[in-house]
């Protein structure tokens, strides 16, 4: 029996006024709304084309999250609501100076550190993948602190930054496509990963690109908000 | 202009386009949105932040991991 107030799954028969109207059942709504859903659809082809060049692991990752997702869109399809979305901390996010210079230290000890193994090992492995995954241990509840879903952009800003990123995907597919093999890198059609192998070859390199990347996974972490309600990749936002 | 030349190009024109975005993102009355509130319209779903964070966790693996 559904408990009062939540939504009604679809798939359920609707009385009015004596007749029964039937709305589209719950798997296939559920199926429409994963094949509608552009993010399922973006970690599953990242996935293919990292595992068609021989990264067969990190594939895993990507399709291992393209199945989170698909199953979070199809659960909401189907009616069964998000757990709420809950807080970490109170407030409205870090102010006091001494912890972020502290943080700031953590994470280019972490980077000096981390860089001095070589890459394609088990320590940098480790390296790479623990924090990765706390922080997504972290980020799957909600965010750290209360932080409003800021206004929805207008639609030519939004656009001037998809064709960016588009445009940035695309000329890295053109030029892997473009090597001789997927699984061997071209100096005349070079990839982002080929150019970045002559700076992650020094200790200096790799520990700063780690610290960028640390960086950029500690900023996004702060940028969570509280849940939208507005659709996303065809979804209704948690509430 | 060899391949190499024209490849590399290219990217810098992608880096070169973000990095006028973000400033431009900042002007005062600008209607484009920053790269952070972006970010933050994307992850206000539980699907958004998990697509997001795995992307950046698959950007470290790619580099470094086995």
């Amino acid at each position: 029996m559904a408990a009062a107030g939540s939504p009604r799954p679809p798939g359920s028969t609707t009385p009015t006024s004596g007749a029964v109207t039937r709305t589209t059942p719950p798997a296939t709504s559920a199926a429409l709304a994963v094949l509608r859903s552009p993010v399922t659809w973006i970690l599953f082809l990242a996935g293919f084309f990292d595992g068609i060049s021989d990264n067969w692991v990190h594939a895993l990752v990507l399709w291992a999250a393209a199945y989170v997702v698909a199953r979070d869109v199809a659960r909401r399809a189907r009616g069964i609501a998000p757990p709420t979305a809950t807080v970490m901390f109170s407030g409205s996010g870090p102010r006091r100076p001494g912890l972020l210079a502290l943080v700031a230290a953590a994470a280019v000890t972490y980077a000096v550190v981390a860089g001095s193994f070589d890459r394609y090992t088990w320590p940098i492995t480790a390296a790479v993948v623990l924090p990765g995954v706390l922080v997504l241990a972290v980020a799957w509840p909600g965010p750290l602190w209360h932080r409003p879903v800021p206004a929805r952009p207008r639609t030519l800003g939004t656009a001037l930054w998809a064709t960016v990123f588009v445009a940035a995907g695309l000329w890295e597919l053109t030029a892997l496509l473009m090597q001789p093999t997927l699984q061997g890198g071209s100096y005349s059609h070079p990839t982002i990963s080929y150019l970045m192998d002559t700076v992650l070859s020094h200790q200096v390199g790799r520990s700063v690109t780690l610290l960028v990347w640390i960086a950029l996974g500690a900023f996004l972490l702060t940028r969570i908000t509280d849940s939208g309600a507005d659709p996303v990749d065809g979804e209704e936002g948690e509430r | 202009m060899n391949w190499r030349v024209l490849t590399v190009s290219g990217y810098l024109v992608v880096l070169v386009s973000a990095i006028l975005l973000m400033i431009a993102s900042h002007l005062p009355s600008s209607t484009i949105p920053t790269f952070g509130s972006l970010m933050s319209r994307i992850m206000r779903t539980r699907s958004g932040r998990i697509a997001v964070l795995v992307g950046w966790l698959w950007l470290g693996m790619h580099f470094f991991a086995l």
